[in-house]
């Protein structure tokens, strides 16, 4: 049996979007180094729905109301998801399940099972009887219980397990319950997240560079959770024209949409960059700080489950 | 040549003591961040080396060479973003040191947290989930080497080759049908060099012979009362490449008397294979039997069955009953004389797997529970290794479950290596050095 169960809520989503080039400066010599002082903060809550069903028999799950991801972004339900998980943690709560996406703490061991349906594109629902892993079906009569645990059902674009989720829900299969249906939520909502990108001490650039930062002595994320630097996959460079950064707080979850301009960088490896190596959607490079507006400089980690920048700061010209 | 590698060139030229070693210069594989090839002179004909000094103490080495005044090592067993000192090595004198600085791991690498001390042991053990590939672990739980496989197929169990040139690792599927496409993979130590062997429809496990021999398990299907029945057959390659089929599931065993307790997967489904310290005997685990089996390797025949199938084991193969809390659906497992420790994956019932260790009496052909080691909510539905150490430490694989622990004879785990989220583990081999054959 294979056994793919990631949870990487959003792979190349959020401020960062992925583009196909590497950027591989482990050793770069840096001249901007980042400090935790300059990350914003951010809090909040991810509070996902939660449905009770009968429990060891097939239920019916419809996504039709998903026209929103929980990031608020439309969404077709019947083009956009392609697959339906659904993931038991044995052993936690749906309050330890949603502490661990908002934190990026979920081990492995917490997770005791995993079965999917990949959607056809032109219904949207399904039986829970239909969901297997790899050939292999979900036993319902033992495997979705009240006492199984926890269950996480993960709406993702694309079929990898948990890559790219755009809606989740628990499920909670109750013995005195007699509902077999399940109409999912749309997304807004599930994410309440408050930024403040006005409090942080922001990052100096020069004009003509070099612009190599260095983040191997970042030790927290914006959430306050330890952050490993080796955990940053991507980067990227925003411009907003006539924006602060207080308006930008307040379109948090938008940022990788409303951008003037964005410089992105995939990153293979290493905790330095050099911004230089980031380019737009046209391939050109990032030239440095020019315009009236807000410049914002994320780094994100690509494997994490809480879609929020570990790092988020406002550049200005030093 | 990308910046990081520029950086790591350098060279040095005297050193101290009687031998002079000259020259050392090391370049970072280009394939493989963590891992450097060195070339050195020395000034008389003698063994010479490698030592890597890390900033925290530890000294990582290679094994000595075989003497002359030209040497060349590959250095294996550094952790990834490491600064370090190397040195070239002869009794009787070492080299200048280089100051140098390990490569970052590529971002597909599984994220491991825990290790540290309390464990002496490196792992080579298979990344599945979102990430595939082969990996050496250091005993501190560090990913000191790693290869990605990035077909579909999944990597089940990875080996230090025999020669000492590399690593074997299994390219295969046992989720649903086995893949036409299966092969063995020797992959150098710097991962420049990769060589196949295919073997269509191989299965989980696979060991090698002192003389390079490789045996594994393969799917075998037969026609069986008019349908196609999935089986298993042991297949040897010889080092010139010849396979073998040495055994087959249908030599010992009748579909009609022995149907296995779950067809959905076949009938056999043998998952997980060993050698006998003599290299006379594999050892096989055949998951629908909840059986292990002894087989003569010169003649294929059955010697003994041991476990919950036992009862009804054919032919004139011995039996070992398992009476008494019964392993079920185990995977790797360790049979050496009177002594079977085993990863039970679901003996135990509902989410919990074990490891759990018998005493044989084959005189009374029976099995009894000595230890067992099962920990509340530690569930590997398939997959997990167990290994015995000489201190009494077991080594224990909940590969699904994305951990490893080494516990104790009483119980304590002292050491622990957990993925996050999305990541889990194959079968585990383990070595005191990555040079070392287990």
């Amino acid at each position: 049996m294979r056994i793919p169960l990631p949870l990487l809520l959003v792979a190349c989503d959020g401020l960062v979007a992925c583009n196909d080039k590497g950027g591989d400066s482990g050793t770069l010599v840096a001249n901007i180094t980042l400090t935790d002082d300059q990350n914003y903060n951010y809090s909040g809550d991810m509070t996902v729905p939660i449905v009770q069903t009968a429990s060891g028999v097939s239920v019916e799950i419809c996504w039709s109301d998903v026209d929103q991801d929980i990031q608020c972004h439309a969404k077709d339900p019947v083009v956009d998801l392609d697959n339906i998980g659904l993931a038991r943690f044995g052993t936690l709560t749906e309050e330890e399940v949603e502490t661990g996406l908002e934190t990026n703490e979920l081990l492995q061991r917490d997770n005791t099972g995993y079965v999917e349906y990949n959607t056809d594109h032109s219904s949207t629902c399904a039986q829970l009887e239909d969901f297997s892993f790899f050939g292999t079906p979900i036993d319902l009569a033992t495997e979705y219980t009240e006492e199984g645990g926890t269950y996480l059902l993960m709406l993702t674009e694309g079929t990898e397990p948990g890559v790219d989720v755009k809606m989740i829900t628990f499920l909670d299969p109750r013995d005195d319950s007699d509902n077999t249906r399940v109409d999912i939520e749309h997304g807004c909502g599930v994410l309440d997240f408050t930024a403040d990108l006005e409090s942080l001490e922001t990052v100096g650039l020069s004009t003509d560079g070099p612009w190599v930062i260095d983040w191997s002595g970042l030790t927290r994320d914006g959430f306050g959770s330890d952050l490993r630097p080796d955990d940053v996959t991507s980067l990227n460079v925003g411009f907003y024209e006539g924006k602060t950064p207080a308006e930008l707080a307040t379109q948090f979850l938008d940022l990788e949409i409303i951008p003037t301009n964005l410089y992105s960088l995939s990153l293979t490896g290493g905790n330095s960059a050099d911004l230089a190596a980031a380019v737009d959607a046209d391939g050109n490079a990032f030239s440095g700080l020019s315009g009236d507006g807000t410049w914002l400089l994320a780094l994100r980690c690509g494997r994490c489950y809480n879609p929020a920048p570990v790092f988020l700061s406002v550049l200005v010209v030093e | 040549m990308s910046a990081a590698l520029l950086l790591l060139l350098a060279c040095t030229d005297g050193g101290k003591g009687d031998v002079s070693l000259d020259g050392l210069t090391a370049d970072q594989s280009e394939a493989i961040a963590t891992v450097f090839t060195a070339s050195w002179t020395s000034d008389v004909d003698t063994p010479s080396w490698l030592e890597a000094t890390l900033a925290d103490g530890r000294v990582v080495t290679t094994p000595a060479d075989a003497g002359g005044t030209d040497h060349q090592a590959v250095l294996v067993g550094l952790p990834a973003s490491t600064d370090f000192e190397l040195r070239a090595v002869a009794a009787g004198g070492e080299s200048e040191p280089l100051a140098l600085t390990s490569g970052n791991l590529p971002q597909t690498m599984p994220q491991l947290s825990g290790g540290g001390e309390g464990n002496d042991q490196y792992a080579f053990i298979p990344a599945i989930g979102s990430s595939t590939a082969a990996l050496i672990l250091s005993p501190q739980g560090e990913i000191v080497w790693y290869h990605t496989e990035s077909r579909e197929l999944d990597v089940y169990r990875v080996r230090p080759s025999v020669d000492g040139t590399g690593v074997w690792y299994s390219a295969a599927s046992v989720s649903g049908d086995p893949a036409a496409d299966s092969e063995l993979v020797h992959v150098s130590w710097d991962g420049s060099q990769i060589d196949t062997v295919p073997i269509p429809l191989l299965a989980h496990d696979f060991v090698e012979h002192p003389d390079g021999t490789l045996a594994t398990i393969v799917v075998e299907y037969r026609d069986h009362g008019g349908e196609e029945l999935r089986g298993d057959k042991l297949v040897e390659v010889a080092p010139d490449g010849t396979q073998t089929t040495i055994w087959s599931a249908w030599d010992c065993f009748d579909p009609d008397t022995a149907p296995g307790d779950e067809p959905v997967l076949g009938w056999t489904f043998a998952n997980a294979l060993d050698l006998s310290p003599d290299g006379t005997e594999y050892h096989l685990g055949i998951r629908n039997f909840s059986s292990i089996l002894r087989i003569d390797r010169a003649t294929g025949a059955c010697l003994e069955v041991i476990g919950g199938f036992a009862a009804d084991a054919p032919g004139d193969a011995d039996v070992i009953r398992v009476d008494d809390d019964e392993f079920e659906h185990q995977h790797q497992f360790e049979l050496v004389g009177d002594r079977l420790l085993v990863f039970d994956n679901e003996g135990l019932g509902g989410q919990q797997s074990r490891a759990v260790e018998y005493h044989l009496d084959r005189d009374a052909g029976t099995a009894e529970p000595v230890w067992e080691y099962a920990p509340d909510g530690l569930y590997s539905f398939v997959l997990g290794d167990v290994k015995r150490m000489d201190d009494g430490d077991t080594l224990i694989t909940w590969s699904v479950a994305g951990e490893i622990d080494r516990v104790t004879a009483d119980g304590t785990a002292e050491w622990t290596v957990n993925t996050s989220l999305g990541s889990a583990f194959g079968f585990a081999t383990w070595t005191p050095s990555p040079y070392t054959l287990p």
